[in-house]
């Protein structure tokens, strides 16, 4: 299920950054892109399938408590993946928008008004931001709970309890960008549809 | 490193399965919410570009979409995690793989739609 979700919110990305690009440069490099995603997905599946074996051969991941923290360091790993994915999409949605909105000539008037409730302005710092910050705190956590179960020693309970919790963070992160990308398409459907009703009126 | 700490011995004393299970289904519905709102304006769009090109109208899409909406409240009446996760699944399923169809379907249309109006 995990491997679907990346799969599926990766589509939707590369299809998004395909047109976006096309839109702005009449194409771009989406060849490399696509490399580099298909060989971050077979590294993800390797991961998946042979990450246990793999990080078995450096670490003990023979007994309950060890193997469990690893699972769901696993886990949570691709909840940040997702969110990053879903953060993403929906910085491509707002460069979207706002190719198309000068573009479909709006007042100048609209513009400057519309300009402070875009959400997000920059949409290629936004992403090396949004990427930094959010392994970050993947690593942040999963470090935390490893010196907690090393100074503290922490139940199998109590970890996965505290795993469970970083699913319920990154749900707030899911939620918000999601509902950010709706509210960005129902201003490009607004946009796309008055143009079209525009162009009914003089024609 | 204190204050982490504190924070976490409070929730692996506090986020017990029940509390988790409240938190996940408000998360789930409006998760999902968001999503039925995407979809139907992401299909609003196609549709747009289907009547310019004289193509019909999108009807099995808005049904499927209908189909995950009246699922959502279900999400409150499932009693264990699992459940969650395979509802969840279901709605969060049917909703990316209509968005995955069209962009896949629709987006020739559309871009040729835009790239003529801009």
């Amino acid at each position: 299920m995990a491997l679907f979700w990346t799969f599926a919110e990766g589509l939707v990305l590369i299809y998004l950054r395909w047109g976006v690009l096309f839109l702005q440069r009449g194409g771009g490099r989406q060849k490399i892109f696509l490399i580099f995603c298909v060989t971050t997905f077979f590294l993800l599946t390797c991961l998946m399938f042979g990450g246990e074996s793999f990080f078995g051969l450096f670490f003990d991941l023979q007994t309950g408590q060890n193997i469990i923290t690893y699972r769901w360091a696993l886990w949570n790993f691709f909840c940040t993946l997702w969110v990053i994915l879903e953060g993403i999409i929906m910085l491509y949605v707002v460069r979207l928008y706002k190719t198309l909105r000068p573009s479909l000539n709006v007042s100048a008037s609209t513009l400057t008004k519309e300009k402070s409730s875009t959400p997000v302005s920059n949409s290629s710092y936004g992403i090396y931001a949004l990427v930094s910050v959010l392994i970050s705190l993947y690593v942040f956590y999963e470090y935390n709970i490893l010196s907690m179960i090393g100074k503290n020693g922490l139940d199998v309970e109590s970890i996965y309890r505290i795993s469970l919790f970083y699913i319920r963070i990154c749900g707030i992160f899911w939620v918000l960008f999601e509902w950010i990308v709706a509210f960005m398409g129902i201003k490009t459907y607004l946009l796309l549809k008055g143009v079209g009703e525009s162009e009914v009126v003089a024609g | 490193m204190k204050l982490i700490e504190t924070i976490f011995v409070w929730v692996a004393a506090n986020f017990t399965t029940e509390v988790y299970m409240i938190s996940t289904k408000i998360q789930g519905i409006l998760w999902s919410i968001a999503d039925i709102v995407l979809v139907f304006v992401f299909l609003k769009i196609a549709d747009l570009v289907r009547v310019r090109t004289q193509k019909k109208k999108i009807r099995w899409r808005y049904f499927s979409l209908w189909f995950s909406a009246v699922l959502t409240p279900v999400l409150i009446f499932t009693q264990t995690p699992k459940q969650v996760i395979l509802l969840e699944s279901v709605i969060c399923g049917t909703q990316f793989s209509i968005l995955i169809y069209t962009v896949i379907v629709e987006r020739k249309g559309m871009m040729d739609f835009i790239t003529k109006k801009l």
